[in-house]
């Protein structure tokens, strides 16, 4: 029985609740996509190892609060995780998800004790007990090895662990909070922008009374800490739209496990940051869209096959930031929605006509989804019901300012993209110029930067659209200039092209004169009688305080006519179409590194993906570079020309001897490739391994070569 | 009761504006133009790191623009309106009137523009303006009358 209730609480003993309740959710908040990678691989001890330490934790904390349902719940499942870090048992499938329920069970709790509506303790002993079965399953094999190890021995090394993984452990976990009134950052932030700008003013000042050189060091030094003050404020209000998502392959995995359908999740989160405030609000609408996607939208195995298609569902999830809306795309490659059979089903219910649904175009009709009562699948499931509450979903959204839009291709998937607006915005932004304008476009988009006389890019102009060839696919464009009706400076071949990846992932190619800059970007709203044109979402202010426009690249990609439907996607003949899993393919990460090279990397090679400021990388006298990783230098690879600024991306490799780290300047996919049809190419001490990916070569960046590559030239220089 | 009003100037014509919508008087540093506006506004400019949706009030009211002033307009009453901020360029202002008159509809036929913006006439005690409503004035001639 939870003795607080959200009447009666008062004084300092229930701030420490509020912060333990805090605490909790954002371990469970951290915890949940380790849970998934544990049931993935059971031997995985540093998974098994952080849930041990969150129940250990919630346990602790429990006896000091008098909470004795949570202090009952962590302990059994203490115990046994306890049991298989010690070897005593090995964890399985069934051990797995009694322990996913246990710990879905204490967040129940932790939000009861939060809004003061206890949870109802029905089964709570059920749960206990299937942890014992789960365990007995296994005990027999086990016990014989490790017979003899004392209980009291147990804890004690227990606790050692946690106390001897500090650093680990709590980084990810103890996270504390502190609650503030939003118009008091708001505040704040107008006020160091405004800073910034003055700091601008004055630096135009200095620069023309030439002279005064006292004033330069001292002023240059207050930049340095206004910048740095600036950077930290803005991302005060922000947080990164992974905490959003790291939710959801656990939530993916539960509900085709029990909807009996296999779903295959890629989620991209295009670094977009998320006003705090909105994290929240987002959440329900966007679930209920998954489960929509995966319950309705994806096929069973055999259906899937039965069309020609993969035996496991394709569902990915994306976001990205255009400067007023943060856009989240969810994309399954299921049956479509069948807009003949949701129409008759909306003319039965009397919610349109035949005449009216005639006229609607293909979005409009499929936005009768969002009909109360209305579904077009013919059971309902306990999974998303009836009419699935989409009609919620679209009111929920609306209410935020946002919009849904659904587009679907019968046979093919859906794609249903929710736009949330900003009321405020950061964002990583590429300043671009078009004759004498300036406009400012999100990162986001920008999937590559293409040069029109670059090495094997080619332009020309197909029924009446202009078209780029690049590594051997067209891809449609357009020049900024033709859409906002300017004049470009530039001759044709000295154009570059932005690939755009739009939400849904259309891509095309936007020419532009050239790019300015990129750097982080405060973006405010602009007035409506310019948001009005379709083509701007904000204005941001350059350093030198010169004001510019910023794209709405889905206006930009309208206005071109580059949106189309969900682009058909590729369905196989059936007979080709029998499953290929017995083939044992290896993962790994494609990249592009800064010679500009794609190449691929075995995800086994690679022992952690980091992003660094890159002011930790420097670069000696004798042109070899090193880079500062946990408090230690390891030699940095991968850049031979100028150290870029700002976030550096690196793999680590290591052997247990040496440690490296490879830089590379963007991720493109994590990839499979089948190692029987690996290639050799070149000669000795020079040579290449090339794998097949998509039908294309792609080098593969071999481990031990770089290892002994470093090796040699260290010993070269001693 | 008095109230207070900005009279501005704009070509040989005189025209006021409620003071409680207007936040100040600047010249326009920078302004940078924005492909696809709509024809009357000339661009965005930045006050206190706020973008300010620049307004061309010749255009906006489609009068024929002085060819001695083209260019050199950079004078600006800022008003904010439903919280964006637009500068409404003008060729000089004039004074702050604290005045008790309260306006009377304008009963003579006016210019187009002028007619779509005015919010009746004011007694400046040297002569009559027009009192101009920046809500009509930023949002230009509807696109019908302005072809």
């Amino acid at each position: 029985m939870i003795g607080h209730t959200g009447a009666n609480r008062m004084g300092p003993m229930d701030d420490l609740l509020d912060e333990f309740v805090a605490e909790a959710r954002d371990m469970l908040e951290a915890l949940s996509s380790e849970v998934v990678a544990w049931e993935a691989d059971p031997a995985d001890a540093d998974r098994l190892g952080a849930i041990f330490r969150f129940v250990h934790t919630i346990k602790g904390n429990c006896g000091f609060f008098d909470l004795p349902r949570l202090e009952r719940l962590s302990h059994a499942a203490e115990d046994l995780l306890g049991d298989c870090r010690a070897g005593r048992r090995r964890p399985d499938q069934a051990l797995v998800s009694a322990v996913l329920e246990v710990l879905d069970r204490i967040a129940l709790i932790v939000d009861g004790i939060a809004t003061g509506v206890e949870c109802p303790a029905t089964d709570d002993a059920r749960l206990i007990e299937a942890l014992g079965d789960a365990s007995d399953t296994v005990l027999p094999v086990s016990e014989d090895v490790v017979a003899g190890d004392g209980d009291e021995d147990d804890a004690a090394a227990v606790d050692a662990d946690v106390q001897a993984a500090p650093g680990a452990g709590n980084r990810a976990i103890a996270q504390r909070t502190i609650r503030l009134p939003i118009d008091l950052l708001d505040r704040v932030m107008s006020g160091v922008s405004e800073m910034a700008v003055a700091r601008n003013e004055l630096a135009r000042k200095l620069h023309d009374a030439s002279g005064d050189t006292d004033l330069v060091t001292p002023f240059n030094r207050l930049s340095v800490v206004l910048d740095d003050l600036g950077a930290a404020i803005a991302r005060i209000r922000m947080q990164p739209i992974e905490t959003l998502f790291a939710g959801l392959p656990r939530l993916v995995r539960d509900l085709s496990r029990d909807l009996g359908k296999q779903a295959v999740l890629t989620v991209d989160d295009g670094d977009v940051e998320i006003d705090r405030e909105l994290v929240e609000v987002v959440r329900d609408p966007l679930l209920h869209i998954i489960r929509n996607a995966l319950d309705h939208g994806l096929e069973t195995p055999e259906q899937r096959l039965a069309a020609g298609k993969p035996e496991a569902g394709k569902l990915s999830i994306t976001a990205r930031q255009t400067g007023s809306e943060i856009r989240i795309g969810v994309v399954d490659d299921g049956r479509g929605i069948d807009p003949q059979a949701l129409v008759e089903r909306a003319i039965a219910a009397g919610v349109t006509t035949a005449e009216a649904a005639a006229a609607m175009t293909p979005r409009e009709r499929n936005m009768l989804v969002c009909t109360p009562g209305l579904s077009t699948k013919g059971e309902v499931t306990s999974i998303s019901g009836r009419g699935v509450g989409m009609d919620l979903v679209r009111a929920n959204i609306e209410r935020l300012g946002g919009s849904l839009v659904i587009d679907s291709t019968p046979g093919s998937g859906t794609r249903m993209m929710l736009n949330v607006p900003l009321s405020l915005s950061i964002i990583p932004s590429l300043t671009v110029g078009v004759g004498e304008h300036l406009f400012a476009l999100p990162r986001s988009y920008v999937d590559e930067i293409v040069h029109a006389s670059g090495e094997g890019v080619r332009t020309f102009a197909m029924g009446g659209r202009s078209f780029i060839e690049l590594r051997g696919e067209q891809v449609p464009c357009a020049g900024l200039e033709d859409l906002l009706h300017v004049t470009s400076a530039k001759q044709a071949r000295d154009r570059l092209y932005l690939l755009i990846k739009l939400v849904g992932g259309d891509v095309f190619g936007l020419a532009v004169d050239a790019i300015h800059d990129h750097q982080d970007l405060v973006i405010k709203p602009i007035s409506p009688v310019i948001m009005g044109c379709g083509f701007y979402v904000g204005a941001t202010q350059l350093d030198d305080g010169r004001p510019v426009p910023m794209l709405d690249v889905a206006g930009i990609a309208r206005g071109a006519g580059m949106i189309g439907e969900v682009r058909h996607i590729k369905v196989s003949e059936p007979a080709m179409a029998k499953p290929v899993e017995e083939k044992p393919l290896v993962p790994a990460l494609m990249f592009v590194g800064f010679d500009g090279h794609e190449r691929a990397i075995e995800m086994s090679a690679v022992a952690r993906l980091e992003k660094i400021d890159a002011a930790a990388a420097r670069r000696g006298r004798d042109g070899s570079t090193q880079v500062v990783l946990d408090d230690r230098i390891v030699p940095l690879l991968g850049i031979d020309g100028d150290l870029p600024t700002g976030q550096l991306r690196l793999l680590r490799i290591e052997d247990g001897l040496t440690e490296i780290a490879f830089a590379i300047a963007r991720m493109v996919d994590l990839i499979e490739f089948d190692p029987a049809k690996v290639k050799q190419q070149g000669r000795a001490g020079q040579r290449k391994r090339l794998a097949l990916v998509d039908g294309r070569p792609v080098e593969l960046l071999d481990k031990q070569a770089v290892l002994a590559a470093h090796a040699a030239s260290a010993a070269e220089g001693v | 009761m008095e109230s207070n009003y900005l009279l501005v100037r704009l070509g040989r014509e005189t025209a006021l504006f409620d003071a409680g919508v207007v936040c100040s008087v600047i010249e326009l540093d920078m302004v940078s133009p924005v492909p696809c506006a709509p024809h009357h506004v000339v661009g965005l400019s930045a006050m206190r790191s706020r973008p300010i949706t620049v307004i061309d009030c010749y255009r906006a009211l489609d009068l024929a623009q002085p060819e001695a002033v083209k260019g050199s307009v950079r004078l600006a009453v800022v008003v904010e309106l439903d919280h964006h901020l637009y500068a409404l360029q003008v060729d000089e202002v004039v004074d702050v009137l604290a005045l008790d008159a309260k306006p009377v509809a304008a009963r003579m036929e006016l210019q187009r523009g002028w007619a779509r913006v005015q919010r009746g006439l004011v007694d400046t005690g040297q002569g009559h303006a027009l009192l101009v409503d920046p809500v009509a004035l930023v949002a230009g001639m509807p696109a019908a009358a302005a072809a």
